[in-house]
């Protein structure tokens, strides 16, 4: 509320600039919409990487083994940045209120919605695993496939506040599967040369969802561990 | 065409990123930002990027909207 007001109170001197931030920012944005380049046209660096990512690893998108592989600290530390939030969150939050936790009240949602969702929920889930199985394949990966496994799991929290997740067992799972996405890194360092280098597993035919060598695999990693990182952040929220 | 859409789903997030600063009934406002979340997701499936606007479009427009709610309703507990 009080930030509304003052809001209202600086309303020239703040609107305004940020109204012409805004337009130069969609000036540029539009000059990128329509500067298309084909595959020549592209830098050097981008040529590459779109060569070896079809030669070495016969992946359809060719995305997944930049973020993965060469550019895999990224990724690697996107997921730390994630770990980190997680627990600050939980520490911020907890110490406050665990004794209210056990008698939890709150509205529940109608029959119809928890009908709809008893419905919805194993599709969400099955979505979700697809995308992150499928992250060689089609548009996708790790974070997505994990964000849409964890929405299935918040509706369900909030049909009703009764309804709990285990935190044993969130904090089992998504410690096994950060193991897991590290010894299938490492395992690259061992068997292929380098960190990170996927091709240690058979890269297979393009198009087919047992190719792209460790990539599905690393991709299940990652979308379990964020989707229940971020089912612990929403956890953590609820009263 | 596209730079119709594009205009007006970039009009679209303007608008609803403005409402969102300044609407006084902070529901609302959640509500706003969940729709700036969601047109942002619609810009980007138009620039082509198809890996961001999924991520967006569930981070945007669920997760935080529903992280919202959550410390909302609790601001409302604790003010009473």
């Amino acid at each position: 509320m009080r930030l509304t007001k003052v809001f209202g109170k600086m309303k020239h001197r703040v609107v305004l600039p940020a109204l012409l931030c805004l337009i130069l920012t969609g000036l540029l944005l539009w000059m990128w919409v329509f500067d298309r380049r084909g595959f020549e046209g592209l830098p050097e660096i981008s040529r590459l990487y779109t060569r070896e990512a079809i030669n070495t690893l016969q992946s359809q998108n060719v995305i997944t083994p930049i973020v993965l592989s060469w550019r895999g600290f990224d990724t690697y530390g996107e997921i730390l940045i994630l770990l980190l939030a997680t627990a600050g969150v939980a520490y911020g939050i907890r110490t406050k209120r665990e004794e209210s936790r056990s008698q939890r009240r709150g509205l529940e949602a109608t029959r119809i919605a928890k009908a709809g969702i008893s419905i919805l929920q194993p599709l969400i889930l099955i979505f979700g695993a697809y995308i992150f199985t499928h992250g060689h394949l089609s548009p996708g990966g790790g974070f997505p496939g994990g964000i849409v496994l964890s929405s299935g799991f918040i509706l369900w929290i909030i049909t009703d506040p009764q309804n709990r997740l285990r935190r044993d067992l969130l904090h089992l799972l998504e410690s096994v599967f950060g193991t897991v996405y590290m010894v299938l890194c490492l395992l690259g360092l061992i068997l292929a040369g380098s960190f990170m280098n996927l091709t240690y597993l058979p890269a297979g035919r393009m198009g087919e969802l047992f190719s792209s060598g460790a990539i599905p695999l690393i991709y299940t990693a990652v979308g379990i561990k964020v989707g229940i990182q971020l089912l612990q952040i929403v956890e953590n929220f609820r009263d | 065409m596209i730079t119709f859409i594009a205009l007006i789903v970039g009009l679209i997030t303007i608008i609803s990123a403005i409402h969102a600063l300044r609407n006084p009934n902070m529901l609302t406002s959640i509500l706003f930002l969940g729709s700036m979340g969601l047109s942002t997701s619609i810009l980007y499936l138009l620039l082509a990027a198809v890996d961001v606007a999924m991520t967006e479009a569930a981070i945007g427009c669920g997760l935080t909207v529903i992280i919202f709610l959550f410390a909302f309703r609790q601001l409302k507990k604790d003010r009473q």
